[in-house]
């Protein structure tokens, strides 16, 4: 099997890598690029845990080959804070009280950030839609949504 | 994942080369949201794969003389953000609105929803009730048909080994048409279909209905047209009466499509509130665009 060179910009820098195709994107981001925010739940698309921007489109990185990153821009939860400063929306989520055990939070943040770079003030069921894809199991959704609103607000 | 080779071909006619050159060893990759777990879960296992989702061509959505075009590459996220789409093709806006996630739809496209024939697609059963063409294209050349002909049961098409999906179209629905499209689920998000109904309707100066295209999906193997009850649609007024005069005929054609499968009892009598759903948007469509006196 043949490596491919992939070249692609990972939280605002340029990082290329030789890698072999057989990869989810999922696995390269958490393997080859430590970045462990991006979870594994379902492996099936139905979760939203290993949700990454494109574009700054949410997407589930579970069911992308690590190859068609090629040339895009891609945004995880490592890259959010700015100079050792949080994003606003990590800390509502704190304040909030909208993390249980945490694994479906990088996706719900990250879906969250998606929604307010495209939409400043979105209501409560524009909210609900943008994390429809985002599976909690603990928490429940109403600390989530009150996270975001707060964030709205700031 | 088992091991294969990738290929990522930026144009149309370079993807076309690959799938002639690997004919049938080759499987192509376009949103990935089926063939990723698959491969993932090493039931499929080709030797190479062919990543169509650079090729910038094949992603619009464009209205010419009267025909509407979409690029197979087109997104869900694409045409749910289409604003002619979401105004004059409800039926489809619809299909595109309700499949899977945000996520799902960021990267999903309507021509693998299409090639895929999975039992429970969407957009294959508003196609079909707008009696959509496919444009298949191979490095020989370049076929159409009709998507009712493409269809041959699930996970089974027309489309040859090296042959893409390259477009699908259809006539734009005229200001005497409405579309509609119901999806039945058991939630409301990353919902599977349980029933998909997709109706186009077109009424004469009388309000008389003039043409009904009705589509059935997740019932049969695949998307069927109904024409037992556009026959009854065509020729009577087009009012609320009417079409809840049809709710029986359309629990009676369930039934008949299935009448062994365990979900019969459900799907026969849910069908008759989808249906009913489905020709309230029709009726608040004709209503909205002022053709009703």
């Amino acid at each position: 099997m043949e490596k491919i060179k992939i070249a692609f910009n990972l939280n605002d820098q340029d990082v290329s890598i030789e890698t072999m195709p057989n990869k989810r994107l999922l696995d390269m981001l958490r393997e080859d690029f430590n970045c462990t925010s991006v979870k594994e739940g379902c492996g099936e698309g139905e979760c939203g845990a290993c949700t990454v921007l494109r574009n700054g489109e949410p997407v589930t990185s579970c069911t992308m080959l690590a190859g068609q990153v090629q040339g895009e821009r891609l945004l995880t939860l490592e890259g959010l804070s700015k100079n050792g400063e949080l994003d606003i929306l990590q800390k509502t989520f704190m304040e909030a009280g909208a993390v249980q055990c945490g694994f479906c939070t990088p996706g719900m943040i990250l879906s969250a950030k998606a929604l307010l770079m495209k939409n400043p003030h979105p209501s409560r069921d524009e909210i609900r839609r943008a994390l429809s894809g985002n599976l909690c199991r603990c928490t429940g959704y109403t600390k989530i949504f009150k996270a975001v609103e707060m964030a709205i607000e700031e | 994942m088992k091991e294969f080779s990738f290929f990522s071909p930026g144009t149309l006619d370079e993807a076309l080369t690959l799938m002639n050159q690997y004919k049938g060893k080759a499987s192509v990759i376009a949103g990935g949201t089926d063939i990723v777990l698959e491969l993932n879960d090493r039931s499929h296992h080709p030797d190479y794969i062919v990543d169509i989702s650079k090729i910038k061509e094949l992603r619009y959505v464009k209205v010419v003389d009267g025909i509407v075009r979409i690029g197979a590459l087109s997104t869900f996220t694409d045409l749910e953000n289409d604003p002619y789409l979401r105004d004059h093709v409800k039926s489809l806006y619809s299909a595109c609105y309700y499949v899977g996630s945000p996520q799902i739809r960021n990267l999903g496209t309507i021509g693998g929803n299409v090639v895929n024939a999975s039992v429970a697609g969407d957009t294959p059963t508003a196609f079909i009730s707008l009696d959509a063409t496919v444009v298949l294209r191979s490095a020989a050349g370049k076929r159409e048909m009709k998507l009712t002909d493409f269809y041959g049961g699930p996970g089974k098409t027309e489309l040859e080994k090296d042959e893409l999906l390259t477009e699908i179209y259809f006539e734009a629905p005229t200001e005497q048409m409405a579309t509609a499209y119901t999806k039945l689920g058991k939630r409301k998000a990353l919902v599977i279909v349980v029933i998909g109904l997709a109706v186009l309707l077109e009424k004469d100066c009388n309000n008389i209905c003039s043409k009904a295209q009705v589509v059935i999906g997740a019932v049969a193997r695949y998307p069927q047209r109904l024409p037992l009850i556009e026959h009854y649609l065509v020729g009577k007024p087009v009012t609320k009466e009417t079409f809840d005069g049809c709710r029986d005929l359309f629990s009676q054609t369930v039934y008949e499509m299935i009448p062994t499968r365990a979900s019969v009892g459900y799907k026969k009598e849910s069908v008759k509130g989808v249906a009913s759903k489905t020709f309230d948007s029709i009726l608040s469509d004709f209503s909205l665009c002022g053709v009703e006196e």
